[in-house]
């Protein structure tokens, strides 16, 4: 009897071992476990700062049926010249801006320049050896609209002679220099004709007529009502707003009428992509009835479970992996798309990557 | 064998026939009904386009099912995990006592069984209860939001079996220590407080950060080592389907651990059951 006691107790002896060795805190404790991603819907402290430190005080014009107070208003608030400049392009059209220097410090991004062909970095190299501008530390932002391009940031250290060499130059209002192509092909093809107002923005578009509208906006010479882009809205690294035209052409390989029903009950699409830890992105549809939105944010919904199961039974994960986050949120006359790529599926993706 | 099987179905006997463990199956059943009845799923090509509960809008993201009903899945595991432990604790605390009831137990001894048997029979006939408990409700669960939604998983059920292997290491605390003191309050409380330790155990590395370099650390840190990692297991059960690769072999090595350290629990209780005399 007393034997078969101490069997018990030899017996409990080696379980609470095994036990401890099983569990031991190597193997039991918690891992950190994945945050979901954080989508952009708000601006940040940061970014409210980065708001308020862009702000100039240009002399601007009210336009001409503003009222005393609207004029004074234009008179004595502080704008952001960006934004300024983005009014001069007519809506509805698709705007972008890029923060190209907060950008470039993200670990997404720098996974992404870590994978850049050398090839491309020596020519980056010797454009900045030529012209005084890194594309990497000299642009701050960068916009696009319908078809100009605005670069901001600081250009002093350029080399405008070396950067437009076979331009021919001509002074414009105050502080613009207008450089374009010499001969009768003055319009010339995209990109052919820039404008630099004081060494901290360049203006590129195939409209020189536009360019020297920025510059009057700017200067004070056109009437000025609002900004191209609202600057409460300036948050996350990518901001802007796609034509409903252009969110159509996305959505024409869809199934149904997809692309008609959206063209019909959206009129504005806003988006937010902010790559601070994932890649996240939002873009915000509204529009005037809100049953009509509604029935597209379902269908929208349903697309992307059905794009999802897709992509499971063809093992592409890449897609996957981008839209298990995919969520639609309804809002009542508006609805958000959230998106997002986790960071580790990134730096996964980019980790074997060639450089040569 | 046949000695233990007897105990283990006079132990589901005597189960049927306390009021409030049908009341327990009563409530699992009246929460599966009103969840049948009162939630209503819209769903679109394999999208939740919309929810209802009672007839009321709820505000949902529109979205592939399995991702949109990701917080209520979760819901349902941590419910259906530290529910089950949680209510297992306080059903199973008096089995053990009322075993040893004076005139009982004599009458059990009498009876060509060996103590081991029925004290193990008891062991298997708990673990039944909780088993039966937890895939009921976790069936019920399934079989609600597969209907509803068309999204069929086995992740609730996975849940309710990783309870139950839980349950073991708490069981044979409870037993354990009902046969040294019999009184179901004190049994369940030290149930309860292992359940409690297993959770603060499972954050070892956090909690023992909050502790000064120095003997208390280390005192914390070695108590921690034999404990069930309870709380490990419950984040297992709730992640169980969203990560992508689980790593088994950590799953695994909790599971067995859980079961050995009721097993040497038992075995302290039957240490102290076979010299015991009555």
């Amino acid at each position: 009897m007393k034997h078969r006691r101490s069997i018990w107790i030899l017996l409990a002896l080696l379980l609470f071992l095994g036990a401890g060795w099983l569990m031991t805190s190597e193997f039991a404790s918690l891992s950190p476990r994945r945050r979901p991603p954080k989508f952009p819907s708000y601006m940040r402290q940061d970014e409210v700062v980065r708001m308020v430190n862009r702000k100039h005080a240009l002399m601007l014009k009210a336009w001409d049926s503003a009222t005393k107070a609207q004029r004074e208003n234009i008179e004595n608030q502080r704008f952001d010249p960006l934004l300024v400049a983005l009014s001069a392009v007519r809506t509805p059209r698709t705007l972008l801006i890029f923060e190209i220097a907060a950008l470039e410090k993200l670990p997404a991004v720098q996974s992404l320049l870590n994978c850049m062909p050398k090839k491309v970095k020596d020519r980056a190299l010797k454009f900045k050896d030529k012209t005084g501008i890194d594309p990497f530390t000299s642009i701050e932002r960068a916009a696009v609209a319908g078809d100009m391009l605005l670069l901001s940031g600081d250009f002093s250290g350029a080399n405008w002679g070396e950067t437009f060499s076979g331009f021919q130059s001509e002074p414009y209002g105050k502080d613009g220099m207008f450089y374009s192509h010499s001969g009768p092909n003055d319009a010339g093809p995209r990109g052919s004709s820039f404008l630099v107002w004081k060494d901290e923005m360049i203006v590129s578009t195939d409209d020189p007529e536009m360019a020297r509208r920025v510059v009057d906006l700017l200067e004070g010479r056109e009437g000025f009502e609002k900004e191209g882009f609202p600057e409460l809205d300036t948050y996350g690294q990518i901001y802007g707003e796609i034509s409903v035209k252009d969110a159509m052409e996305a959505l024409s390989d869809s199934k149904d009428d997809l692309a008609k029903r959206f063209g019909e009950a959206i009129s504005s699409v806003k988006i937010h992509v902010d790559a601070s830890e994932d890649v996240v992105m939002t873009a915000e549809m509204s529009g005037e009835d809100p049953d009509r939105v509604n029935d597209v944010a379902k269908s929208m919904g349903a697309a992307l479970s059905l794009l999802r199961v897709k992509a499971r039974s063809d093992e592409d994960r890449n897609f996957t992996e981008l839209l298990d986050y995919a969520r639609i949120h309804p809002e009542g006359g508006s609805f958000i798309l959230d998106l997002a790529l986790p960071l580790d599926f990134i730096q996964r993706s980019l980790s074997n990557c060639r450089t040569e | 064998m046949k000695p233990l099987l007897s105990v283990w179905i006079d132990l589901l006997k005597e189960a049927s026939e306390r009021r409030w463990i049908l009341a327990i199956a009563a409530g699992i059943t009246l929460i599966l009904l009103t969840m049948a009845c009162a939630l209503q799923l819209d769903v679109v090509d394999g999208a939740l386009a919309a929810t209802r509960f009672f007839g009321k809008p709820i505000r949902t993201d529109i979205g592939a099912v399995d991702q949109t009903l990701r917080p209520l899945f979760e819901a349902v595991s941590d419910l259906l995990y530290y529910g089950s432990l949680t209510i297992g604790i306080f059903v199973s605390a008096d089995f053990g006592p009322s075993l040893l009831e004076p005139g009982r137990i004599e009458q059990l001894l009498a009876l060509p069984l060996r103590r081991w048997e029925l004290l193990a029979g008891t062991f298997l006939g708990v673990l039944t209860l909780v088993l039966v408990g937890n895939l009921y409700a976790s069936l019920g669960v399934t079989a609600i939001l597969g209907v509803k939604t068309g999204y069929w998983t086995v992740k609730p059920v996975a849940s309710a079996l990783m309870a139950t292997v839980a349950f073991i290491s708490l069981y044979g605390v409870i037993l354990a220590t009902s046969l040294f003191v019999r009184s179901a309050s004190i049994s369940g409380t030290a149930g309860f407080l292992l359940f409690i330790a297993g959770i603060v155990a499972s954050f070892e590395k956090e909690v023992a950060g909050l502790f000064k370099p120095g003997i208390g650390r280390v005192f914390f840190e070695i108590i921690c080592v034999p404990l069930p990692k309870i709380g490990s297991l419950g984040v297992f059960s709730q992640d169980l389907g969203y990560v992508s690769l689980p790593d088994w072999l950590q799953v695994s090595r909790l599971l067995l651990g859980h079961v050995l350290f009721g097993g040497a629990c038992l075995m302290i209780g039957l240490f102290h059951f076979e010299r015991k005399d009555f």
